[in-house]
């Protein structure tokens, strides 16, 4: 059980976080979403212990995550970064491999229950085909889900991961999710993510978190959270929401931004009123 | 709670490591270096037969060999170990700063250790080679702690550790340019062999000074080797998987000054090296940080006794400076492995330093 108690945080002096409450309920699929810069990255981080809050504390199983060793946190909850860098000879399991570094000795010993971690991290992930490859050369997909291989190699109950879709075409993003929503379903892995897709977050997650300039504007389930005007206090932009026609959850149907152009977009963008005239017609 | 991955169908438990390549570029290398130790040992002003050799190594006295054994075992051992220790020491800074192209020399930590050996032969020209390498030390050292005091900020980036290891650097070739001038020209003389790097006329207590920084520091380094391994990776990676950086770069970045003191000693500022051995290690057995360690210190060895046999035989009379070797054949073939393609385009996954 991981919670965020009233915590602030920020870079030198500038405050990113504040006032933010956040309970991550075990056994979900918790999914962050905000514009740009809204401290969706910031909080993964805190909630990670790679940022230690200002104020308020996070903590781990009653435990504040501060007081324990990283190593010791590493085990119970892994991060995927939004931008990791590997060195470019590094292969796909070397990088695995790397997951198992928590668990690990001082000398760094190699125990058969490492090596099955390893195996069954590249089994999930589909990966084991390309274990010997360096992870430079691999597609986009192919190396998010290597990294993600990396988490899951940590055997952590928690996984938490930034934005493991952003720069997917359509069918590796679906590729991703549905992996993740099998860890979460039939291996019981509490997820935390951001994405940026919110048709996608509303039908993969179970609880999704709306952020907003540096703290929680709302969260909860899909329905509640992707309603009109959510998106329209998170991204300033106008839209309708129907249900999804393929899972049930919410659709969002942006019309447009509150404050476009006038002009830029006129040739493209109706009307907000029109275009709701429009869909509702269609309905 | 539940811990585990998901059992996947055939879960084959395969060896840990891709050992094999390691294996047998460990094998080869180490063959090589012994080859070269003899072949180095046998040429020169006089030829001695290898055979001959071979049998004085293991006991039998043939005063005259016993003689050039002397002479010449040590200084090639000199060698040897000056170039394992710049091999180890730049690819434990490559792995730190993740930057292909750091080294030693490049960082101004040669030049704090050139510069308190010229200060030194200038103070006490009379001194025992048992101070060069504590001096040397020192140099690297202080350097080493001004280059760490300018670039903290709240913890240590790579790339700040780089620009102002350059600028140490420079600062360190205009004191030591400064204290050559003020010198006498015996001492000039002497001074300006060390600078070029060289291992003329070492004898077996110079190898027997510098062997303790070489071996010791080496051994701590590869019993360190996974923590430096995962220095190589962006700071939240590492971070999020349980690695402490700011105490495991400060660790990293003290060997690497060890060892640099220690080869510094032993040859001088030999160029290039430092560079060179973790380039070709890398593309001989990848980052992984044991075996390329392991692999680079090697191949340093190998580098710095041939260009020391080479220049003590190819041009004789003359005695040409291992440095003068390794920075002149040195060079050009980098080059040529850069032309050749491999990457080593600019390397991002700096996040916020801690
Ligand atoms: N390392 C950093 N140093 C200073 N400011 C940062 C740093 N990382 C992020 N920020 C700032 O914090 C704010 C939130 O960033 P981030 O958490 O990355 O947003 P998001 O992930 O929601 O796009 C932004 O204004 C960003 O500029
Ligand atoms: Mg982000």
């Amino acid at each position: 059980m991981l919670l965020a108690e009233n915590i602030q945080v920020g870079y030198g002096s500038k405050i990113v976080i504040q006032e933010l409450n956040l309970t991550i309920a075990p056994g979900q699929i918790t999914t962050f979403i905000g514009a740009n810069g809204c401290g969706k990255s910031t909080l993964l981080r805190t909630l990670a212990r790679l940022l230690k809050p200002t104020a308020g504390t996070v903590l781990l199983d009653g435990r504040d995550i501060f007081k324990r060793s990283t190593r010791e946190v590493a085990k119970q909850l892994a991060l995927l970064p939004q931008t990791p860098y590997a060195p470019p000879e590094v292969t796909v399991r070397q990088l695995v491999r790397l997951g198992r570094y928590p668990h690990g000795r001082w000398l760094g010993g190699w125990s058969d229950r490492d090596e099955q971690a390893v195996q069954e991290a590249l089994a999930a992930m589909k990966l084991t085909d390309l274990a010997d490859q360096p992870v430079d050369t691999l597609s986009g997909g192919q190396r998010q889900r290597a990294w993600i291989a990396m988490t899951l190699a940590q055997e952590t109950d928690l996984l938490l991961l930034d934005e493991p879709t952003t720069y997917l075409d359509l069918s590796h993003q679906l590729d991703i999710l549905d992996i993740l929503r099998e860890l979460n379903r039939r291996h019981h892995k509490t997820i935390v993510m951001v994405l940026h897709d919110l048709n996608l977050a509303a039908r993969y997650s179970d609880v999704m978190v709306a952020v907003h300039q540096g703290t929680v504007y709302t969260q909860g389930k899909p329905e509640k959270v992707m309603t009109p005007e959510t998106i329209r206090a998170i991204f300033d932009v106008e839209c309708v929401v129907i249900p999804d026609p393929v899972a049930g959850t919410p659709l969002c149907i942006p019309i447009a931004t509150r404050n476009h152009e006038v002009g830029e977009d006129a040739g493209r963008t109706q009307e907000p009123a029109q275009a709701r005239h429009a869909l509702e017609l269609a309905r | 709670m539940k811990h585990g991955n998901p059992p996947s169908a055939r879960t084959h438990i395969r060896p840990a490591y891709r050992w094999h390549r390691f294996t047998v570029v460990t094998a080869v290398l180490v063959l090589m270096m012994i080859l070269l130790f003899i072949v180095s040992l046998s040429v020169g002003e006089t030829f001695l037969d290898p055979l001959e050799l071979t049998q004085t190594l293991f006991g039998s006295t043939t005063p005259y060999n016993q003689l050039m054994l002397n002479l010449r075992a040590p200084r090639i051992l000199a060698a040897l170990l000056a170039g394992c220790a710049l091999g180890g020491a730049g690819a434990i800074l490559q792995a730190i700063i993740r930057n292909p192209l750091a080294s030693p020399d490049l960082l101004g930590i040669s030049g704090g250790s050139s510069a308190a050996i010229v200060g030194l032969l200038l103070l006490f020209p009379n001194v025992s080679v048992h101070w060069h390498p504590p001096a040397a030390l020192l140099g690297a050292l202080v350097a080493a702690i001004l280059i760490y005091g300018l670039a903290w900020r709240k913890g240590l980036s790579p790339t700040r550790l780089v620009l102002v290891g350059i600028a140490i650097g420079a600062m360190a070739a205009a004191l030591t340019t400064f204290l050559l001038v003020a010198s006498a020209p015996e001492v000039q003389s002497r001074a300006y062999v060390w600078l070029v790097g060289s291992v003329y006329g070492s004898d077996w207590p110079d190898v027997a000074a510098g062997l303790p920084w070489v071996l010791g520091f080496g051994l701590a380094s590869w019993l360190f080797a996974q923590h430096i391994h995962i220095l190589q990776f962006s700071d939240d990676v590492s971070a999020a998987l349980g690695a402490r950086l700011t105490p495991y770069r400060v660790i990293g970045f003290a060997l690497c000054v060890g060892l640099t003191g220690g080869a510094l000693a032993l040859g001088g500022a030999i160029g290039f090296v430092g560079l060179l051995a973790p380039h070709i290690a890398r593309m001989l057995v990848g980052t992984e940080f044991g075996k390329w360690f392991v692999t680079s210190a090697l191949l340093g060895g190998i580098i710095v006794m041939v260009a020391d046999t080479v220049g003590r035989t190819a041009f004789s009379p003359l005695d040409v400076p291992v440095g003068i070797f390794t920075s002149a054949v040195g060079a050009p073939f980098f080059i040529f492995l850069l032309l050749r393609g491999k990457r080593i385009e600019g390397r991002s996954g700096e996040h916020a330093a801690r």
